[in-house]
């Protein structure tokens, strides 16, 4: 036999039902808010850890720098890569995360190629074994420009 | 797609090889299209035949609108060089017989290969000075060559250069 409640007891209960779905979508949103507030952190301290391997990279290779005009190339250099890594922590995706992305820049010394730390602040790091070099490419409209590869010895 | 830099100096059976002397080496300099790498200048091998200097026939690096000049009988000038690309671009052959003789004539000749399969070639007897236009195709790795000479009784001056 079913079950038959008052209209005043339905009523209570369906209020009841509702606080309580209200107080569980309250906190998804709060975990979502969260969860988000989290991943902008994490994102802002690899960007700052980043920027602080670039800007000590720059340092190292600045002492060795023999002209101006390699000076400001490392300069030019150490700006871009500093642009680079700021658009790879900015997405402007809403939809793209730090996950998002395999392969992390690193502070590598950006005037001789020399493959970079991934430690020392920096989030993410590199696959085992590998490292970031630059590497001269031709671009699209055969200038000469270069990209950044992950390299591994066998 | 952005091609890889092969180089510095290289030919199309070893693309990645050490700057060397030009009057010694095999090889030429590796060029992105007719733009400089940042830390290697457009460059290609000229080699001329003049009575003036040795060793004879001599060989350098050169430029583009960088002018060559040879002072021969049978010789003249010729250049090399390769190059990687991404879209087709033109290279410019300039040339002068400074004293033509009336008797022997002249030769003008060019030709590419790239490592994709293209091939290309020209041969014809040039007027005493003139500009040759030929288009060189995209190449993950191309090598040009051109050259211009004379067969003449006498010795002639003569220059050329590419741009």
């Amino acid at each position: 036999m079913a079950y038959k409640e008052s209209e005043s007891y339905k009523e209570a209960r369906m209020e009841h039902d509702y606080r309580a779905d209200r107080n569980r979508w309250a906190q998804e949103r709060q975990d979502k808010a969260d969860t988000s507030r989290r991943n902008k952190n994490e994102s802002k301290r690899n960007e700052r850890g980043l920027e602080r391997d670039i800007k000590d990279a720059f340092k190292n290779a600045i002492n060795d720098a023999q002209s101006t005009k390699e000076k400001r190339q490392l300069k030019k250099d150490r700006d871009e890569a500093i642009e680079q890594s700021r658009e790879r922590y900015s997405p402007t995706d809403p939809n793209t995360t730090i996950d998002d992305d395999s392969i992390d820049q690193t502070g590598s010394n950006p005037e001789n190629g020399d493959g970079g730390s991934s430690d020392g602040g920096g989030g993410g790091g590199l696959p085992d074994g590998y490292e970031e070099e630059r590497i001269d490419i031709v671009d699209a409209l055969n200038n000469a420009s270069y990209r950044w590869f992950l390299t591994k010895f066998d | 797609m952005p091609i890889l830099r092969a180089g510095p100096w290289g030919n199309l059976g070893s693309p990645h090889e050490d700057e060397a002397d030009p009057n010694e080496s095999p090889y030429s300099p590796v060029n992105c299209g007719k733009n400089n790498w940042p830390n290697q200048t457009w460059g290609a091998i000229a080699t001329a035949e003049d009575i003036d200097i040795e060793p004879f026939p001599h060989s350098s690096v050169v430029g583009l609108n960088e002018t060559v000049t040879a002072k021969t009988d049978l010789g003249g000038i010729s250049f090399v060089f390769c190059y990687q690309a991404t879209a087709a671009f033109n290279i410019e052959f300039n040339w002068e017989i400074l004293t033509p003789h009336s008797e022997g004539l002249p030769g003008l000749g060019w030709n590419y290969n790239t490592i994709e399969g293209n091939a290309d070639s020209d041969f014809e007897t040039p007027n005493n000075f003139g500009t040759k236009t030929i288009q060189l195709p995209a190449s993950t790795f191309g090598e040009f060559s051109c050259f211009v000479d004379i067969g003449s009784p006498d010795i002639e001056d003569m220059e050329a250069s590419l741009s």
